[in-house]
């Protein structure tokens, strides 16, 4: 399987610069030093052996997280009536996910703490940097879970009982991240640490530093003699509880408890060595050696190759996406083609017919084209309930029907009522594309996401209806995906449609 | 997926190694040897596993540099890498052979002008080469680590790895358990809220005192914290 190239599997390679000097980095590890559970005299008698600047690669996917949820949360009043009260919301988010993408051996650096802004284009090999490893389409997939995960959190946050939980996104980037650290090898009584500065910010994001021995000394000796209480009283308990009246199971929670504190004690007290700082030092004990090795071609580095040359299947002309574009025209022969990193695939298109009020009202413009995905859509409705009076005058869009997804680069809070709209009235199609005038947009969003918003854009119809919607369930297709062009004006910086 | 050629631009191309001279065998006895030295008990050196050890030659920049009047030869890694001890890398080798075949061979990705704003002196020649290493991994007491010694000089880089516990951890847990456990039992069966007292009493004694730490500690630590 190749990389789709798409606007959201297109890999652009960023990096942050640096605002922190080795001095500044340097005094930020020496202030660590002094903070926590570590050794006391760390600050005063560690050996700074290596201060250097490192990059390490991240994937960032963002994407606009779209979810309709409904439910209900109830509460007690003080009469003892259970009140409930009925939601709906809908959820229109932006999203960030990150991950390391390189093996950081036993520093464990997990996910980028900076926000998108700052970033400036990467110039290979002007910078120290680690090389990302691992398959783009792997990490890419990764993003996405990860970000319906946090949409399903989000919702589950507003509302207690969830009945109705859809969540669909749209990618907006998909890029590697290079992020500036300065990495301090450290020193101590023998002991090799490190630690790991942020280049940006200055904060210690990971490292390794002795524990405070006094410190693991007294907490091993007070739950070791805390267990032992715990479970010497116990056992008397059991054996007599005397003239006190108690409970038979407390002796056994206490027992058990007990040697749940010795068992989780011994081991972590006995093991700690190392002080680990928090959030950012996970599996410390199991991560692999951190030894580079040649590695096979990632998805990533087959696209950066270009070593096919792709043909159009009409007239034979070698084709390339234009950066961003998921389906464009042939140069030569003009046919719609989605081109993978693989093979090329023709896309069925057609331009919808401006209305003669249009025509004459915008006599002399000519209209901007914009593209909109058609798919044909079957919806059966199984179940529903809604909360409150659900009459409405719209139209019902159940059943078999042409849904339209924009696809062009028009905001999304725009183009959702114009997808509506198109939905409920579809457009007159032309028949001679010859006598078509106008600007053709660009397509950027993919068909397997737009047959992703089609969905959405049914349940964002039915939470637009009155009442509240509780239950809602429903077998649904959307096939034969094809282009259509909407002619639109623009007029004062508004669009105004031409149909 | 293919297998990578090579991703080195054109100008980033090792001009040759330092011959290797220390073998698998022997890089794994220098390990051995380091970590028994000073850092594992002698009776634990038994429980160390060695596992894999990898020869993999790391490319640098070798800059010549006039500073003072006398010659400096400065080595910087020409690689994104989280090894210790590879950024100030010295050598009293001068002599390089051709890259041998099959051999692990990390491509540089760093341009030399990256280390020179940090260089002194007057630029007196530079070229790229690489420096064979072995990567040892090891197991110790469920935990895995990583040594590297030097395939020519026979140097150890060190990484993390285990070392002496000043206290008996066993013997620490034995002394605590143990009692508390008996005079619990004792306690409760015989008076429960006056044992209760005295339980309260002696963990705040033991704890402030470090009286069983101290006990069982291996070795005394000096004022200096040697």
């Amino acid at each position: 399987m190749g990389l789709e190239r798409s606007l959201e599997d297109h890999i652009a390679e960023t990096m942050y610069k640096p605002k922190i000097t080795r001095g500044v980095a340097e005094r930020s590890v020496r202030e660590w030093f002094s903070k926590g559970v570590k050794a006391p005299d760390l600050s005063k008698t560690v050996i700074l052996k290596e201060n250097y600047l490192l990059y390490i690669p991240f994937w960032r996917f963002i994407a606009q997280g779209k979810a309709v949820a409904c439910g209900y949360s109830e509460f007690t009043e003080r009469t003892g009536n259970r009140i409930r009260n009925i939601y709906e919301e809908l959820v229109d988010e932006e999203f960030i996910w990150t991950e390391c993408a390189c093996d950081t051996g036993k520093y464990g650096i997990k996910e980028l703490r900076l926000d998108p802004g700052d970033e400036i284009p990467l110039e290979k090999g002007s910078v120290v940097a680690m090389d990302a490893g691992g398959s783009a389409i792997e990490a890419s997939e990764r993003g996405r879970k990860a970000v319906h995960k946090m949409i399903n959190e989000t919702v589950s946050k507003r509302i207690d009982t969830v009945t109705l939980d859809k969540s669909f996104l749209i990618p907006k980037v998909f890029e590697l991240v290079y992020a500036p650290m300065w990495i301090i090898h450290y020193e101590y009584k023998g002991g090799h640490y490190t630690a790991v500065v942020d280049g940006v910010k200055g904060d210690v994001i990971g490292g390794t530093a002795p524990i405070n021995m006094t410190a693991r000394t007294r907490l091993m000796i007070l739950s070791m003699a805390a267990g032992g209480i715990m479970i010497g009283s116990s056992i008397a308990m059991m054996i007599h509880a005397g003239v006190y009246i108690m409970s038979d199971i407390l002796p056994t929670i206490l027992l058990l408890f007990g040697i749940a504190l010795t068992m989780a004690a011994y081991p972590a007290f006995r093991e700690g060595k190392t002080f680990i700082s928090s959030g950012t030092m996970g599996n410390i004990n199991t991560l692999k050696p951190s030894v580079r090795i040649p590695k096979q071609l990632t998805d990533h580095e087959i696209l950066d190759r270009r070593s096919l040359n792709l043909k159009c299947p009409f007239c034979g002309e070698i084709v390339e996406q234009p950066w961003g574009e998921v389906v464009s025209p042939c140069i030569k022969c003009g046919h719609l083609l989605d081109i993978t990193s693989e093979k090329v695939i023709p896309v069925p298109y057609d331009v919808a017919k401006p209305d003669l009020l249009a025509l004459t009202a915008m006599k002399d413009k000519n209209p901007e084209y914009i593209p909109f995905w058609r798919f044909d859509c079957n919806i059966e409705l199984t179940d529903y309930l809604t909360g409150g009076d659900s009459t409405t005058g719209l139209p019902d869009i159940t059943g078999k029907r042409a849904y339209y997804i924009c696809c062009g680069d028009i905001p999304r809070y725009i183009a959702e009522p114009w997808e509506v709209d198109l939905t409920i009235r579809n457009p007159e199609i032309i028949e001679d594309l010859e006598t078509t005038k106008g600007e053709f947009s660009k397509i950027l969003i993919n068909k397997k996401t737009a047959q992703e918003l089609t969905e959405f854009l049914y349940l964002r119809y039915q939470t637009e209806k009155p009442g509240i919607l509780q239950v809602m369930r429903y077998n649904f297709t959307a096939e034969n995906a094809r282009i259509v062009y909407i002619p639109y004006y623009k007029e004062e910086g508004n669009y105004v449609p031409g149909i | 997926m293919a297998d990578t050629e090579t991703q080195t631009p054109p100008q980033l191309k090792c001009q040759g190694v330092f011959e290797l001279k220390i073998d698998r065998e022997e890089a794994i006895k220098i390990a051995g040897k380091w970590l028994g030295a000073d850092n594992i008990k002698p009776r634990q050196k038994d429980k160390i596993r060695f596992g894999k050890a990898e020869l993999v030659y790391y490319p640098f920049w070798r800059y010549c540099r006039e500073d003072g009047g006398e010659n400096k030869i400065i080595y910087r890694p020409a690689c994104g890498t989280l090894l210790t001890g590879l950024q100030n890398m010295q050598r009293s080798e001068t002599e390089i052979v051709p890259i041998p075949k099959d051999v692990r061979l990390i491509s540089p990705t760093v341009k030399s002008s990256v280390y020179l704003p940090d260089l002194h002196g007057i630029a007196r020649g530079e070229n790229l080469i690489a420096i064979p290493l072995w990567v040892i991994s090891y197991k110790f007491k469920n935990t895995i680590y990583m040594i590297e010694v030097d395939g020519v000089s026979g140097e150890v880089f060190t990484e993390w790895h285990p070392i002496k516990e000043p206290v008996n951890w066993s013997k620490t847990a034995v002394y605590c358990f143990i009692p508390m456990l008996i005079l619990s039992l004792i306690g409760i069966y015989a008076a429960p809220w006056l044992f209760i007292i005295i339980a309260a009493t002696l963990l705040v004694l033991i704890y402030k005192s470090q009286m069983i730490g101290l006990l069982s500690a291996k070795r005394k630590e000096g004022k200096d914290g040697t």
